[in-house]
């Protein structure tokens, strides 16, 4: 009825097929993670790499002092890759800030400048308003896309307003 | 022949099926299980190259509230630098400042505009107001992802 061999053929034709199953699925799940962090390990690359191309320089700043205020003007220059201000964030004296132009009036911080991006060695224009007309220290920090961040410290000293620093930040791993 | 003879190999047979349907059922349930961690830990690896946040406050000027003797409430704003949405509660994210670990209940996650939210997407600042008492100095914080990412910030206390 059977004969032997037909037996062993059956079962190596059934053996040899789950190992045919084993092997493609084992290489598409290998193949699909493979992509998947390639895709990923080239996200983190370029991050790295915009990070390390990304800079803002203050090349100017103008005032206006009026009876009990003063708005300052911070103009900086992108140094590095292009980058886009929509997605800027502020921090001044410590609070977080609106920097968009077409946000919503909550504070007294805007970009004067809406562009999309902002092409190497372009300038934007800053607007810091109603700045109460005393001594104290101010600072904005402008954050862009990736984390990087330029700071600006500035104060009137009775007559004129004085930037008294600058500084650069960029997010690094931490093991 | 004898009448044993095709019942044997009929036996024999089925016997060499059911051997070879296990094996090859085991190797299968085996290689899904293979296959399924190979996937998991794929997506997690991707998952951590991809999300990254920064701490995007002034060092020099933490936002504080609160009444003497305290505590008081100190807020920290996370920015969403990466490439995917981050999940953004006390249960996805440790938060310890100065090696302590701050539980859970003394963290508020919200937007900037106080909302409570549950996650941020990408380029989105989030709120982390931490309540306790710090003395004056310098203190870090650091704060865990939900994949293990790190990020860390040195601050400082008037």
């Amino acid at each position: 009825m059977f004969p032997m061999g037909f037996s062993v053929s059956a079962s190596a034709v059934i053996l040899f097929t789950s190992i045919l199953l084993v092997a493609s699925n084992l290489y598409l799940a290998w193949e699909n993670s493979y992509v998947q962090i390639k895709d990923a390990e080239e996200d983190w690359y370029d991050l790295k790499i915009f990070r390390m191309n990304t800079r803002l320089n203050l090349t100017s700043y103008s005032y206006v002092v009026g009876a009990d205020h003063y708005n300052l003007t911070l103009t900086v220059e992108n140094k590095g890759n292009t980058l886009n201000p929509n997605y800027w964030t502020g921090i001044y004296d410590g609070n977080y800030v609106a920097l968009s132009n077409t946000a919503t009036a909550d504070d007294n911080v805007e970009l004067l400048s809406s562009v999309e991006y902002l092409l190497p060695s372009e300038n934007i224009p800053i607007k810091v308003a109603s700045i109460p007309l005393n001594t104290h220290q101010h600072t904005l920090w402008v954050f862009v896309e990736n984390g990087c961040g330029l700071g600006v410290k500035w104060h009137y000293n009775g007559s004129i307003v004085i930037v008294d620093g600058t500084s650069w930040i960029c997010p690094t791993e931490v093991s | 022949m004898s009448a044993g003879g095709p019942a044997s190999e009929l036996i024999m047979f089925i016997v060499a099926i059911i051997v070879a349907g296990s094996v090859a059922g085991t190797l299968a349930y085996v290689t899904n299980e293979i296959a399924g961690g190979i996937r998991v830990r794929g997506e997690s690896l991707a998952d951590n190259l991809k999300s990254d946040v920064a701490i995007i406050n002034d060092p020099e000027n933490i936002p504080v509230s609160g009444t003497d003797p305290g505590p008081y409430n100190y807020t920290f704003y996370i920015k969403n630098v990466g490439k995917e949405r981050i999940t953004f509660s006390s249960d996805a994210l440790q938060v310890f400042i100065d090696g302590n670990v701050i539980p859970p209940s003394n963290l508020t996650f919200t937007d900037v505009n106080n909302n409570p939210i549950s996650s941020l997407d990408l380029y989105e600042v989030g709120k982390i107001v931490v309540t306790t008492t710090l003395s004056s100095g310098s203190h870090k914080l650091v704060v865990v992802l939900e994949n293990g990412k790190v990020r860390s910030f040195v601050f400082r206390i008037l």
